[in-house]
């Protein structure tokens, strides 16, 4: 296995010769810096927009795209959080605390160069870890049967629904449903149509681009019109790049604290379904209550800066591993990555790093490589910041739709799927406001049909008791005590 | 929205008693009654008002955000359905240009920026369907074959 792993790594190696490869992943850091030096889009948008395109492009391209897009999107927001005091991503929300008021001190390029070594430095680092994880994770997923995976789809869906949103009953209703959505068209099982209505147009089912553009990228280009005006007002003027190598060196005299925090953003990243906001807070409060003068954090103090910015990026690297070894993804955008598998005619789950390792590593390593490279625009990009963040609302609105409808259109070619992305929106801005959860629902609709073939696989050749094997009960054991941890927060009152 | 929820997988749930074999409509029948099952308990919880305090107030912000843009919200909404209704009638090629100008237009912008804008966006949808992935756009239900 070892020497499959090393040919596998030096495969993912020559991939970056593929000039596709670097010319998508160029285009992914362009997209995801652009979303972070636009406050009002989130994290999601381009993401989303990008995924009707993807059969255009081979996996090698494409899926490459979307993990660069999902990977330096939160360079870009710590630039406008500590400079304009709005976070460019959810998770940069932490850094403005002290970034901020350390820009009102005249020391905004300190913090900026704080900010993108420790994120950059973080981001590398994590995917390191991961790549390190690999062999052992290898082990794991060899010993994961059709029985597995059935616990394994409703353990992603536990995660997710319980521990990433408040309402704990809501986020399981959400996964469900998104399974209830998956099953709409013919039964792989008995080829029998289902919930069709006599409709032609659902007998293949509701595609997933619909389903990702309707709930994710036309919902917040409706809450960015709303907002009508671009969300950016002020313009901070920022000191010479000798603060931006104080900010550098900063990282390295608290060299300990980024180690710390990169690891918790690590662990944050590896557990299914929290995303990537929380890590950074984590950090934050463990910095602070680990100093020896925690009253300086708020006021604009480094230490504020680099912890948080060393865990947002590296909440990368243990999301990417889950996803592409279990198939449950870390985030909401992980959730878009494992769509972008099934559109590219991948398989998500543990087949991922036995039949497609060449292709898992080079995801991983396109990580580490975009981190680097974005970390470097950014650099460049300093001076320039508060002008790029002020693109307005009246633009933005109408290229998102444009780019998100017209892409539906071409993913199949059928009106229908416009029609149902549009539908959908109105589910997507449900959701985004009355506290269901969204990546539950798409996770479930993304693994809805591989569930029910699992699980009809797994009966047909266990029988009722299928489950009654080591890791099945292992998985059911972990879904009971994700449950219960749901219930303890609940009785809490820290979820509803 | 729960109500809504709950009705709509009442009607799944009977509708899938009607399916013909057991392995079509195993899954469906599971699902949609478990469903139920979490949705009448929110209800149940939400009407009998054992929420936490807290919660309620942790929602506070996010339920002030949306009812104080329900008409940004819905005015948005409305040029979404106004732009699909233009893809469906008239086709990408005239809804796009449509769209585009209409919306920046009245938010603002000036003319000569709107109608660039609009070429501009035409132009990249033109080139990455038609030439690029071979695939003819959608020309509308009035101007279509």
């Amino acid at each position: 296995m070892v020497e499959g792993i090393f040919t596998a790594m030096q495969q993912a190696c020559l991939n970056f010769l593929d000039p596709g490869l670097l010319l998508f992943m160029f285009i992914g850091v362009f997209l995801g810096l652009a979303v972070g030096l636009l406050p009002a889009i989130g994290g999601l948008v381009p993401m989303a927009m990008v995924l009707p395109y993807l059969f255009l492009l081979t996996p090698l391209e494409g899926l490459p795209l979307i993990v660069t897009i999902s990977a330096v999107g939160y360079q870009g927001g710590s630039m406008t959080a500590i400079l304009l005091n709005i976070p460019g991503t959810e998770p940069n929300a932490a850094t403005l605390i002290d970034g901020y008021p350390m820009s009102q001190k005249g020391e905004g390029a300190r913090a900026i160069g704080a900010a993108l070594l420790s994120s950059t430095l973080g981001g590398v680092l994590s995917i390191l870890l991961a790549l390190i994880m690999v062999p052992i994770l290898m082990y794991i997923v060899m010993m994961i049967t059709s029985a597995e995976m059935v616990f394994v789809v409703l353990l992603g869906i536990s995660f997710i629904s319980v521990l990433a949103e408040r309402s704990m009953i809501k986020g399981i209703i959400s996964g469900l449903l998104g399974l209830l959505i998956s099953l709409i068209g013919y039964q792989a099982v008995t080829g029998i149509p289902r919930f069709t209505f006599g409709t032609m147009f659902l007998y293949d089912g509701i595609g997933l681009v619909p389903v990702i553009v309707g709930l994710f990228a036309i919902p917040e280009a409706i809450a960015l019109a709303s907002a009508g005006t671009t969300v950016v007002q002020t313009e901070t003027k920022l000191a010479g790049m000798q603060q931006v190598l104080q900010g550098m060196r900063d990282v390295f005299q608290h060299w300990w604290l980024f180690l710390r925090s990169m690891l918790i953003g690590y662990v944050v990243g590896v557990i299914p379904g929290i995303g990537g906001a929380i890590g950074p807070f984590v950090s934050y409060g463990s910095a602070k209550a680990s100093s020896k003068s925690p009253e300086k954090f708020g006021t604009g103090c480094v230490e504020g800066v680099i912890a948080p910015e060393s865990a947002n990026n590296a909440v990368l690297g243990g999301s990417l591993l889950t996803t592409l070894a279990l198939g449950i993804p870390g985030s909401s955008g992980m959730a878009i990555l494992l769509g972008a598998f099934v559109l590219q005619g991948l398989v998500p789950g543990p087949r991922m790093l036995t039949e497609h390792l060449d292709l898992s590593l080079t995801l991983l390593l396109v990580g580490a490589v975009t981190n680097i490279i974005a970390g470097a625009i950014c650099f460049g990009l300093i001076p320039h910041i508060s002008k790029i963040a002020k693109v307005p609302a009246r633009i933005l609105f109408p290229l998102i739709l444009v780019i998100a409808l017209t892409g539906t259109f071409l993913y199949r070619q059928e009106i229908g799927d416009v029609i149902i992305a549009v539908g959908f929106s109105i589910v997507g801005l449900i959701f985004r406001n009355f506290g269901y959860s969204r990546p539950a629902l798409l996770l479930g609709f993304v693994l809805g049909t591989l569930f029910e073939q699992y699980l009809f696989i797994s009966l047909g050749v266990g029988g009722l008791l299928f489950f009654m094997r080591p890791i099945s009960l292992g998985l059911i054991a972990a879904i009971i005590g994700v449950v219960w941890v749901g219930i303890l927060q609940f009785r809490k009152g820290k979820i509803t | 929205m729960l109500i809504a929820i709950t009705v709509i997988v009442l009607f799944i749930f009977f509708y899938s008693l009607q399916l013909s074999s057991w392995k079509t409509k195993l899954l469906p029948l599971i699902l949609s009654g478990v469903i139920l099952l979490l949705a009448l308990t929110e209800l149940r919880l939400e009407l009998l008002g054992k929420k936490k305090v807290k919660a309620d107030q942790a929602s506070e912000v996010e339920s002030t955000e949306s009812t104080g843009n329900v008409k940004g919200y819905l005015t948005a909404g409305a040029w979404v359905l106004g732009f699909l209704l233009c893809i469906v009638f008239l086709g990408f090629f005239i809804a796009i240009p449509l769209f585009t100008i209409a919306y920046m237009r009245l938010q603002g912008t000036k003319w000569w920026l709107a109608v660039i804008f609009a070429i501009c966006s035409l132009g990249l949808m033109y080139v990455l369907s038609e030439p690029l992935a071979g695939i003819e756009l959608y020309r509308g239900i009035l101007f279509g074959e």
